[in-house]
């Protein structure tokens, strides 16, 4: 339990997500049954295609969007149970940058405005008084913005730097737990390499857990400790970066990891290429939700759903074909 | 080093769009040659031009855009000399383009089977009727050839009932129906899962062997050109600073831009660390800087970047390097 040890940030159990599809009955089960913990300063990755549920997770967990059932310890508080007054007062801590920079700023403030912004609904929630001016002065340093940059709108600025602003406006209020949305992918390569390597300084400086979504194994695998392997809305493989990149278990991860294209001419990867593509969301097969597409899949994998299996070392895997040999 | 008479060759191409703002130089001076069967992989951040490339490459340029100078060679033949019905019985015949985001390119209106059976019967010589069950033929072949499942049926698909996987096979299966001797793939794998990735790739590479088509691969995924290119050309502010072959590219990088677009993925373990990144964007087209395009990012820039334009230099077995301080067996930096 959360109580037992302090350095849990995070833990989340059972969480499930079903929306209602549009235009008829039918139910698109989006999360089933995610359970996962993060430690005080660790990120964690979540891979997987697209349509696999990565960003309804990262949602659910701020209960950006309400989760169908689940519960969700953020330190002793179960945020399930929270009340929408109560929750606010915690929001400070709990902040998420989003995928597409230009699209998540408001256009009409500058960058000194959209920290204020932030900084003010924090003052006014835990009843202190901030400096501001010290604040933003501090954070736009910690992201290496120029003093300059403070009075700017968002069309005056590049990508990169538009991205700049949206981690400063999640590192402002002093988060334990930021949740990353393909923070790189609207960027170009060198820009992605700088804004990589300036949220693992933040880490290091600030202590904040992670939450890193991806669909890009290069970029987790450079910043990311640990990482979950999501497939049709359910974790298949969780583990350290070393496991599930250097000994992938599950089939799937098996073959998502051979499928990285290793910039480096030399290593000429054996890929595992997957026929097909992602089942649907509303119709869940009965057995294992990958067999489908499994090279391994016997009769059982149809007939009945796999559990997480601890292999050892934290190196979770649901699949038959590894826990039963 | 390969002396064979490269099959598109590309020779100080100079396109520029004239806007109200003032006029866009976007490429300057491109030059590169494909070889029969190689695969040519043509790298750059956004913006410095790759996409003009491909479509000048097929002279597709429409206004404010103009090609100023400069000639591609198809076959020892100059495009530009050609008459607009024999560059249209050329396009998507022996020369194809494959567009990037698919979905989008694909026409909402028509079934994917009528695209393909178009662009089969645009350039078939046989009577309509004729024209029209060969092409059929051809359409239901190629599907099958892209990896669809159930091409008989899927030809009365609707480009919006196909997944974005499915968008590029088709996009590649109408690059491919005519059977080009060239293929130019506009960021094949662009907003595409890894799996996906995977499996379109290897579909290119596939095709390309089976068909003997000669491929120019146009992305900025640097696994993909370590994975699958024969050569590279790195490309920055419309033009060609560094070409070589893979292998060279990735353990001897010359160009400070090329060592820059190599730190930047970071996967390429310790010998691309983050010292060689630019600090930076891409020049705008409007306002390029005089001498060497790079020279304001570029640490080791002198007078002589600023003032004159480098040359290539070829520091050996078909190196070639654009700067100043290029001279046989690397780049030596002065003061």
């Amino acid at each position: 339990m959360a109580s037992d040890n302090g350095n849990i940030v995070l833990e989340v159990k059972n969480l499930v997500k079903e929306f209602k599809a549009p235009g008829s009955k039918a139910v698109v089960h989006a999360i089933n049954d995610v359970s996962f913990e993060l430690h005080r300063g660790e990120t964690l990755g979540l891979i997987g295609e697209s349509g696999s549920g990565k960003t309804t997770v990262g949602r659910c967990i701020l209960r950006l969007i309400e989760p169908t059932s689940g519960s969700i310890m953020y330190k002793d508080m179960d945020l399930m149970k929270l009340s929408g007054k109560e929750l606010r007062k915690l929001r400070p801590d709990m902040q998420m940058v989003f995928q597409d920079p230009s699209n998540a700023l408001n256009p009409k403030m500058n960058v000194e405005n959209t920290l204020l912004d932030t900084l003010n609904i924090k003052a006014k929630l835990s009843g202190e008084k901030l400096d501001t001016d010290a604040i933003i002065k501090k954070v736009l340093d910690q992201v290496a913005m120029e003093e300059d940059y403070r009075l700017r709108y968002p069309a005056e600025m590049s990508g990169g730097y538009q991205q700049r602003v949206c981690i400063a406006r999640a590192i402002c209020a002093d988060p334990t737990l930021v949740v990353l949305d393909e923070p790189t992918s609207a960027l170009d390569l060198p820009v992605c390499a700088g804004i990589l390597d300036l949220l693992r300084r933040l880490q290091e400086e600030l202590g904040i857990a992670y939450i890193y979504i991806s669909h890009d194994l290069t970029t987790i695998k450079y910043i990311c400790h640990r990482v979950a392997v999501m497939y049709l809305g359910e974790f298949v493989e969780v583990g350290s970066i070393d496991q599930v990149f250097n000994t992938p278990m599950h089939p799937y991860s098996n073959a998502l990891m051979s499928s990285v294209m290793v910039p480096d001419p030399t290593k000429k990867a054996e890929v595992v290429t997957l026929e097909g593509e992602i089942p649907s969301p509303i119709n869940l097969p009965q057995g294992c939700f990958f067999a489908a597409r499994c090279p391994k899949a016997t009769e059982e994998c149809f007939k009945n759903h796999p559990q997480m299996v601890d292999m050892g070392g934290g190196h979770k895997v649901r699949c038959y074909r590894v826990t039963s040999e | 080093m390969n002396n064979e008479k490269p099959i598109l060759n590309v020779e100080d191409l100079t396109v520029q769009f004239c806007t109200k703002k003032g006029t866009a130089k976007v490429l300057n001076g491109l030059s590169f040659s494909l070889r029969q069967g190689e695969k040519l992989g043509l790298v750059g951040e956004s913006g410095v031009g790759k996409s003009v490339a491909a479509w000048a490459c097929l002279k597709i340029i429409k206004p404010p855009g103009e090609i100023v100078s400069g000639k591609i060679e198809y076959k020892g033949e100059n495009l530009f000399e050609k008459s607009e019905n024999e560059l249209i019985s050329l396009r998507g015949n022996e020369i194809s383009l494959t567009v990037p985001r698919a979905h989008s390119q694909l026409n909402p209106l028509l079934t994917i089977g009528r695209q393909l059976m178009n662009a089969y019967i645009a350039h078939s010589d046989l009577p309509r009727r004729e024209a029209k069950k060969q092409a059929y033929e051809a359409s239901i072949n190629i599907l099958d050839k892209v990896g669809i499942p159930d091409p008989k049926n899927r030809m009365n698909a609707y480009p919006n009932e196909l997944s974005g996987g499915m968008a590029q096979r088709v996009v590649i299966a109408l690059a491919l129906i005519n059977k080009p001797t060239v293929l130019i793939a506009d960021d094949p794998t662009g907003g595409l899962d890894v799996t996906i990735q995977a499996q379109i790739i290897e579909l290119l590479n596939k095709m390309v062997e089976e068909m003997g088509t000669t491929a120019l691969i146009i992305t900025h995924h640097l696994g993909l050109v370590a994975q699958h290119c024969d050569h590279v050309a790195i490309m920055y502010a419309g033009q060609i600073v560094e070409s070589c072959d893979t292998e060279t590219l990735f353990a001897s990088a010359q160009h400070p831009y090329s060592k820059s677009m190599l730190s930047s993925v970071r996967d390429t373990g310790d010998q691309w660390g983050p010292e060689f990144i630019l600090p930076g964007r891409p020049p705008n087209p409007m306002e390029l800087p005089g001498g060497c395009y790079l020279n304001p990012r570029c640490p080791h820039a002198t007078e002589l970047c600023r003032s004159k334009e480098p040359p290539y230099v070829d520091i050996g077995g078909g190196h070639i390097v654009k700067c100043h301080f290029a001279k046989e067996g690397g780049v030596e930096y002065g003061k």
